[in-house]
């Protein structure tokens, strides 16, 4: 009897042996590859098991199908954000031979918006995989035209900063160099804004720029870090380089949301650099803020013993009128500036008639639809001035503005 | 030998049980890799981004102190990437973390952002916007700024394009905050384009809600005929569906767009085209109000794509005797002339006197006379005999030629005898 039970016991933990070490090498591998997948890290092609082609020609053909089906639904448009979200889930799966037998089966419509965004999806899985390959293909007709390379980059770059600018430098055309670099300089930037100019000095001339224009954005909230700047600033020799810092500054409000002081003037005045820079860099703070709140800057502008040119008021006011007519135009009939809306008439006026208007019906353009309004507000608030420039206008002209005035009133 | 075959057995077994791990670590890869009972990060985010509508009934009280973690997290993952755009990583992560967001931690994030964040702005507004609407809409325009009040629109369009049924139905809703009702017709333009290939139905049912007509619809149907201008079976549903609105304008645009961007290379689908535009122009189908509009958009696209001469006949045959010409018309003449001088003039020397062979003119001289060719501006002049329109081309040819040069202007006035 102690015989056969100490064999059934052999036996039995054998079999656990055998199943334990089963058991447990299944678990890490399977864990080892949900890791792989979740940090979309490229799968160990060179020890694909036995199994891994059925399942993957199954999985594969499925993963096509269903970005087809995505694709075909958007048609000639975009995907929907919801849609682009679920072509990603199925791509970034992908092996480098889904990548490409995928880039083969888009058709040849990749002006198809659908179709752009699935080839830049691939190229970025593709350079997750094998950035250098990936670069190489992005870089060729048809796909060269529609800029892949910066999908490639876009994936290279989290995982290998340091490569992409020595690819970027050794291989990369002039255009290529400038964009990587700006991606590449605020990334160092971001990283280590102490070290970051020595890096790209070093490494990769091409991001100085990029990181230049993020320190600037980074050193945009105090007066301390400021000043700092502006002593950076002034150890560099590229006169160039020092304005595109300078915009860079300047622009600041509009990347980070904060208020930047015009004090920022008197500062850099300050730090010694020279009359003409402080001019450039005063100049594009206006143009800045024109840009970004136009009602704000034209209000400051036009404040008693403000020494903006009036000129420069009027141009202000006529961005603000490209992107909101309405506003702008009433804003200047209530703050005592019909004078504005007049000389813009006018001038818009002159020039359609003078290249060719052919006024009739219904204004479909934009432009001609916010002249005529301006107009109307125009006469409303001084009519007999408004009358009298009307009558020096060819009479099918002067017609057409009569004919809106009409119809602003019904 | 007993020991040594002990010894074998032994290394036989160690052999097959690593052996059996080297297998079961491959089959837990294959496992994993078909997607078996694992769910990755990214597909559980999309399952969650998914089901953002249910999401919305959630009640979860925003905390500052939640939304300025995920704000932070969200700004981190900005910064570290170098183009966002086609950063399909980080932008599921964005999505990630947004689909764990309230309504009120999603505004409290919106709240932060500036201008300089374009895409994240998007993605925490749509996110928002599918929780609550009216509220994230009426936000983004409060915030008073070029940048967000186009963004309403662009995230409405987002919206609409994830879910059109639930976008649009709020469109409908009678409890539209002011500002937004306002916005309507903005809301369903950019709504509207996509959605045609996805459901004609719903797409074309849509158009007739702008209360403006046209003006309000800004040229959707032309951007569609223009897109599908080369797809048969689209066009065909587009006249189908431009001839059955009851206005007369929707074809006319239609017609307009789809003969400027029919492919060269359908050109005898073209010309079939045209005949069955014209047999349906010569038959009662237009109100008779509605067709010197109709007909002239159609003859001013025949002419865009060089089909003048029958074109041009047709058109005289039913108008000579009117002093106007409607402004597609008008436009399409004055290119032709600028592009076939020669061709025109000849055309011009065939036609006998008329109405509208006055008004053709006057409009080609106001087209020379745009691009500084004031003598053969002032040769069509000589040819209009209807005095009123006459006066009117005279008074354009002084307005362009004073401007450019108004001594020689001066000097053709006093040539001519004419006094302005």
């Amino acid at each position: 009897m102690i015989v056969p039970n100490a064999l059934m016991t052999g036996w039995k933990s054998k079999l656990a042996l055998v199943a334990g070490t089963l058991g447990v090498a299944s678990w890490l591998g399977y864990r080892a590859e949900c890791r792989n997948l979740d940090a979309a890290q490229q799968p160990d092609s060179s020890t694909r098991s036995t199994a891994r082609p059925v399942l993957a020609t199954r999985t594969r053909a499925g993963s096509i199908d269903r970005l087809n089906a995505l694709r075909r639904v958007a048609g000639r448009w975009s995907l929907a954000p919801r849609e682009e979200a679920q072509c990603w889930e199925i791509i970034r799966g992908f092996s480098v031979d889904e990548v490409k037998a995928y880039l083969a089966e888009i058709p040849e419509n990749l002006n198809f918006q659908a179709n752009l965004v699935l080839a830049g999806m691939l190229f970025y899985r593709w350079g997750q995989l094998d950035p250098e390959a990936a670069m190489k293909e992005a870089l060729k007709p048809p796909y060269a035209e529609a800029q892949y390379y910066q999908s490639v980059v876009a994936a290279w770059m989290g995982r290998d900063l340091e490569g992409v600018m020595r690819w970027a430098k050794a291989n990369g055309s002039e255009p290529i160099k400038r964009d990587v670099g700006n991606a590449a300089g605020r990334l160092l930037a971001f990283q280590d804004p102490e070290t970051a100019l020595a890096r790209a000095t070093a490494e990769f001339p091409s991001a100085m720029d990029g990181v230049l224009f993020t320190l600037a954005l980074q050193m945009s909230d105090s007066e301390e870090s400021r000043r700092k700047f502006f002593a950076l600033l002034a150890s560099r020799e590229d006169l160039k380089e020092r304005k595109r810092c300078l915009v860079s500054l300047a622009s600041a409000p509009a990347y980070t949301g904060r208020h930047v002081p015009v004090e920022m003037v008197a500062e850099l005045e300050a730090s010694g650099a020279p009359p003409d820079q402080v001019d450039f860099f005063r100049n594009e703070l206006e143009r800045q803020a024109i840009f970004q709140n136009p009602q704000e800057a034209l209000e400051r502008m036009s404040l008693p013993g403000s020494d903006t040119p009036r000129d420069r008021q009027l141009s202000a006011y006529a961005n603000w009128l490209k992107y909101e007519p309405e506003e702008a135009t009433a804003w200047a009939a209530n703050h005592g500036k019909v004078d504005f809306v007049a000389e813009t008439v006018k001038a818009r006026a002159t020039q359609r008639i003078a290249g060719g208007w052919q006024p009739g019906g219904e204004e479909r353009n934009g432009w001609d639809r916010s002249t005529l309004d301006q107009f109307n507000a125009w006469r409303r608030h001084e009519p007999t001035t408004a009358e009298t420039w009307l009558q020096t206008l060819p009479s099918e002209i002067r017609d057409h503005f009569n004919a809106s005035s009409h119809d602003a009133t019904r | 030998m007993p020991r040594d075959k002990r010894l074998l057995l032994r290394a036989a077994g160690l052999l097959g049980l690593v052996s059996l791990a080297w297998l079961g670590d491959r089959a837990g890869h294959s496992l994993a890799r078909a997607g078996w009972f694992h769910q990755t990060s990214v597909s559980a985010k999309t399952t969650r981004i998914e089901s953002s509508p249910a999401e919305s009934q959630r009640t979860t009280q925003a905390t500052a102190g939640q939304a300025a973690s995920a704000l932070k997290r969200l700004r981190a993952i900005v910064a570290a990437s170098p183009y966002l755009g086609t950063d399909w990583d980080a932008q599921a992560e964005i999505n990630s973390i947004l689909a764990k967001l309230s309504a009120d931690e999603l505004a409290a994030i919106y709240e932060e952002l500036d201008s300089g964040s374009v895409i994240l702005a998007r993605k925490v507004g749509l996110a928002w916007v599918a929780k609550d609407p009216s509220a994230a809409l009426s936000a983004m325009l409060a915030k008073r700024s070029r940048y967000h009040s186009f963004n309403a629109v662009v995230i409405f369009g987002e919206w609409a394009a994830n879910d059109p049924s639930a976008a649009l139905a709020w469109l409908d809703s009678t409890d539209l905050p002011p500002e937004l009702a306002e916005m309507k017709a903005r809301f369903r333009r950019r709504a509207l384009p996509g959605l045609l290939e996805r459901d004609f139905d719903l797409a074309t049912s849509e158009l007739s809600k702008f209360e403006r007509g046209a003006e309000d619809s800004r040229g959707l149907l032309e951007q569609w005929a223009s897109v599908y201008a080369g797809d048969p079976a689209m066009r065909e549903r587009l006249v189908k569906f431009a001839k059955s609105t009851g206005r007369p304008d929707d074809y006319a645009q239609l017609n307009s767009s789809l003969l400027r961007s029919w492919p060269q290379e359908d050109s005898q689908a073209m010309l079939e085209y045209l005949k069955g535009l014209r047999d349906y122009l010569n038959s009662d189908a237009v109100p008779v109000e509605a067709r010197p509009k109709v007909d002239a958009t159609a003859v001013g696209a025949a002419i865009h794509r060089e089909y003048t001469g029958p074109a041009l006949e047709w058109w005289m045959e039913r108008y000579s005797q009117s002093s106007e010409t409607p402004k597609p018309l008008r436009e399409s003449v004055s290119a032709w002339v600028q592009k076939y001088p020669d061709q025109a003039r000849q055309w011009f020397d065939e036609q006998p006197a008329s109405p509208q062979r006055d008004s053709l003119s006057a409009a080609v001289v106001t087209a020379y006379a745009a691009r500084g060719k004031f003598q053969e501006a002032d040769g069509m002049l000589q040819r209009i005999s209807d005095p009123k329109i006459r006066q009117s081309a005279l008074e354009r040819l002084d307005f362009a030629w004073t401007q450019r040069d108004p001594q020689a202007a001066a000097a053709w006035r006093v040539g001519r005898g004419w006094k302005l």
